[in-house]
């Protein structure tokens, strides 16, 4: 049973859309809203990119490249990274991959949606400075007083927090209410989405509760009850790493699901065998969650300030490679070694697990703990964060886009314009990021726009892998903007074919 | 007279210079080489170069759970193997040097309080173990060493510990900036040969780039002289000879013999104290050997003489 395409007449006018709690046309508006966002955030780093491509590039200042930067990663992450799956995907798939015809709270979905449109206009509203002036918080919870400063972006951050909690209230209920039917306790997309939604639960609430207790504590009358800086700091420092860490695998694991159902429908018919391995992913999936949950809990005992805390994350991150890594031999061993993919949902699914490979291993090497000390304040955790979130989360949402846009769209998109689009995706990142690994290995800090301050050999290792880095960002968006043309030029089709 | 050598970048990581390079390195690479061939294996599986029956026969069955065994064996060795360094990191020998590094309008600056340096770069004996104690101002800054595989994130207000031995001559470059990315012109830092640190303190010790004769108040307040001797013509109610208005004059000694109030005599009573006691006056003066450098001595004498006509 499919929900029917957006060509059947519907109640039209810009008002049906806004207010719309139908669960299709949110999967639309999502679309809009996080492509846009993605297209902002992506000219905010190319910008920033140029500015590092020579060491003693003025196009911005220090601070105004700090700003760039930072408006990036939060709008990257709360705007495009944390809402793409759940908001495009769940909502277009998931009714009708279980059966029903629609979720459960269809109005909390809307008001998800709403939410999400006020925290951006509030993150955005700043420009920089918000995001720039959080970022310190995070790096040094002293700073948390500075909170008080940044109303407007702490508001924005808690509006997306709750469209992104409800996102998943909403999910996991579903899927709760109607796991018994066919096919849906064999879908690794529903076991994905399920393990994300319960994930974000769990976590959202304890790191919404951090925020309201942090911003608590700037306040005087609160301080006078006796919570004192430090308190509210390590509160503060829940939403940094390591903390930040054990929240990021709730954006991986709804990935992770999408790649795995992507690979199974080029595996149709399925034999035992695969099921077996549908289960062997839905236990790896379950791990992570469980994990993920225990190391916020162990946050809450032990003030991520404490030498413990700091052996705890890393044995954390070592633990956590355990079933991601099962998940990936699961997948590769899936796909059977299926030759020369001609389905760009495929091939991005397989670049998917590729970069999430190698974001597994970079984040080995920033989470041991000698090792650590040297590379993660360098671009080296840069790289590996966007191995792992752009890579693993934005790829395989183009993967789910192109799979199954037929029932998104009523279009199948362009097969060769796909293939194009992940071609170039595929080699514009790793040339972006890559070097970016060997430039952390050198010792370039990160959140530098100039570097012309060291000398002689150690700026000549450093300068070549800068413009490597750039030019590979601007392939990167080249593909992404292929991508793009591949949905929008896709041919009208009957959704059932 | 600090060595320039080049730091030649080696494929991933700078020069090594510092003890706990080695440790730090092989973890690095031992990583790498893990990386590189579960990457490989992921390429030759997904292209189907690997027969698709090798690939099913290796993930069933007791296979399964091996891989999986060996696989936490290799990620538990090297979490330990990073927990030993880094508790190894984190304590400072005993007997490290320390040197303070804070900021200082703009600019980094470095103190070593053992030898009562002030200077805006950082020299450091090789095969010393020396502890770096970073001082955060109001911003916070970063102080990074790739090199040594030093990197301090000093939060405001509050100090970062960190050790290091340098194990071979060399400038490595610092990176510096403050907390909100304004780069600090940083300075490298230079390792030198022991002679040659002694050479270096000696020109910086006790008030650095003065000119002589403040340098030289400033020992005299520095090593507690001001407590037992006043700088004017009058002893002042204070136990010790007056020294103001007596430099290039004759001065009486107990017995006495008459001298002259000149740079021997000066030298002389820092490091002797006892050989010529001034008449009317206790041998009550500590020694100073050990603890005065050639050129505060020089500073001290330059001070003096120009009090010698009338006193402060």
């Amino acid at each position: 049973m499919t929900g029917k395409p957006l060509s059947a007449p519907q109640s039209s006018g810009p008002l049906s859309w806004l207010l719309t709690s139908d669960h299709r046309r949110l999967a639309w508006l999502y679309l809009v809203a996080v492509a846009t966002c993605l297209a902002v955030a992506g000219v905010l780093a190319l910008v920033g990119r140029v500015e590092q491509f020579a060491p003693s590039s003025d196009l911005l200042s220090p601070v105004g490249y700090r700003q760039v930067f930072a408006l990036h990663g939060m709008m990257m992450l709360w705007l495009v990274v944390v809402p793409a799956i759940p908001g495009v995907l769940a909502n277009a798939l998931l009714p009708s991959r279980l059966g029903a015809s629609a979720f459960v709270f269809p109005r909390v979905n809307r008001l998800a949606f709403q939410l999400y449109v006020i925290g951006a206009a509030l993150l955005v509203a700043t420009r920089g400075e918000g995001a720039a002036a959080l970022a310190r918080v995070l790096a040094d919870p002293a700073r948390a007083l500075a909170l008080r400063e940044q109303a407007v972006t702490v508001a924005g951050l808690m509006a997306v927090g709750a469209s992104s909690w409800l996102m998943a209230l909403n999910i996991a209920v579903t899927i709760g209410r109607h796991r018994g039917r066919a096919g849906a306790a064999r879908s690794p997309l529903v076991w994905g989405l399920a393990a994300g939604a319960i994930s974000r639960l769990g976590i959202g609430a304890v790191g919404f509760a951090s925020v309201l207790v942090g911003l608590g504590t700037t306040m005087e009358s609160v301080r006078d009850l006796g919570w004192s800086i430090d308190g509210h700091a390590a509160f503060v420092r829940h939403l940094g790493w390591p903390t930040a860490d054990a929240a990021a695998y709730t954006l991986t694991l709804p990935a992770m699901g999408v790649a795995a159902e992507i690979v199974a429908r080029h595996l149709e018919p399925l034999t035992e065998r695969d099921y077996r391995t549908v289960r062997a992913v839905a236990i790896a999936l379950a791990a992570i969650v469980g994990l993920g949950w225990f190391a916020y809990g162990v946050w809450l005992a032990i003030p991520p300030t404490h030498a413990m805390a700091a052996v705890f994350a890393s044995q954390f991150a070592f633990l956590m490679a355990v079933p991601i890594g099962a998940f990936l031999v699961a997948l590769v061993v899936a796909s059977r070694g299926a030759v020369a993919p001609a389905e760009p949902g495929y091939a991005f699914a397989l670049a998917f697990a590729s970069f999430l490979l190698i974001g597994t291993l970079s984040g080995l090497f920033c989470a041991a703990l000698s090792l650590g000390v040297h590379l993660r304040g360098t671009t080296f955790a840069v790289a590996h964060l966007h191995y792992v979130l752009m890579g693993g989360t934005v790829v395989a949402w183009l993967g789910g886009l192109y799979q199954f846009w037929p029932q998104i769209a009523g279009r199948r998109a362009s097969a060769t314009l796909g293939r194009i689009a992940c071609v170039v995706i595929v080699v514009g990142f790793h040339l972006a990021y890559f070097s970016q690994f060997i430039l952390g290995a050198r010792g370039m800090p990160r959140g530098l726009g100039r570097y012309d301050h060291v000398s002689g050999a150690l700026l000549d290792g450093l300068r070549p892998w800068h413009q490597v880095s750039t030019l590979g960002a601007a392939v990167l968006g080249v593909g992404l903007v292929v991508a793009a043309m591949g949905l929008v030029l896709g041919r009208r089709v009957d959704p059932a074919s | 007279m600090i060595i320039a050598a080049s730091t030649v970048p080696n494929a991933w990581l700078p020069d090594s210079a510092s003890s706990m390079a080695p440790a730090i390195d092989a973890l690095f690479y031992a990583l790498l080489s893990a990386s590189t061939i579960a990457v490989v294996a992921f390429v030759l599986t997904v292209s189907g170069r690997i027969p698709r029956r090798v690939v099913e026969a290796a993930s069933t069955g007791w296979r399964v759970w091996v891989g999986l065994a060996l696989a936490s064996v290799g990620l538990g060795a090297g979490f330990l193997v990073g927990l030993v360094d880094w508790v190894a990191l984190r304590q400072a020998p005993g007997d490290a040097l320390v040197v303070h590094v804070r900021i200082d309008d703009g600019r980094f600056a470095y103190s070593i309080p053992a030898f009562d340096v002030d200077a805006p770069e950082l020299v450091v004996p090789v095969d010393t173990p020396i502890q770096l104690i970073s001082h955060g101002d109001e911003d916070g800054h970063l102080w990074s060493a790739p090199a040594l595989r030093l990197h301090a994130a000093v939060s405001p207000q509050a100090r970062t510990t960190t050790w290091f031995e340098a194990t071979k001559p060399g400038r490595f470059d610092v990176f510096g900036s403050r907390a909100d990315g304004t780069p600090i012109a940083s300075t490298a830092v230079g390792v030198v040969v022991p002679d040659v640190f002694g050479e270096w303190v000696d020109e910086r010790a006790g008030g650095g780039d003065l000119p002589p004769v403040e340098r030289g108040r400033k020992v005299f307040v520095d090593l507690g002289c001001a407590v037992c001797h006043s700088e004017t013509l009058e002893s002042g109610g204070k136990a010790c000879p007056p020294l103001g208005g007596r430099y290039g004059g004759p001065t009486t000694l107990v017995g006495g013999e008459v001298i002259a109030f000149d740079g021997d005599y000066v030298r002389e009573s820092l490091l002797d104290p006892s050989a010529k006691i001034v008449a009317g006056f206790q041998p009550v003066m500590p020694s100073f050997a050990g603890r005065i450098r050639p050129r505060q001595l020089d500073a001290i004498v330059a001070y003096l003489e120009s009090i010698g006509d009338t006193g402060r």
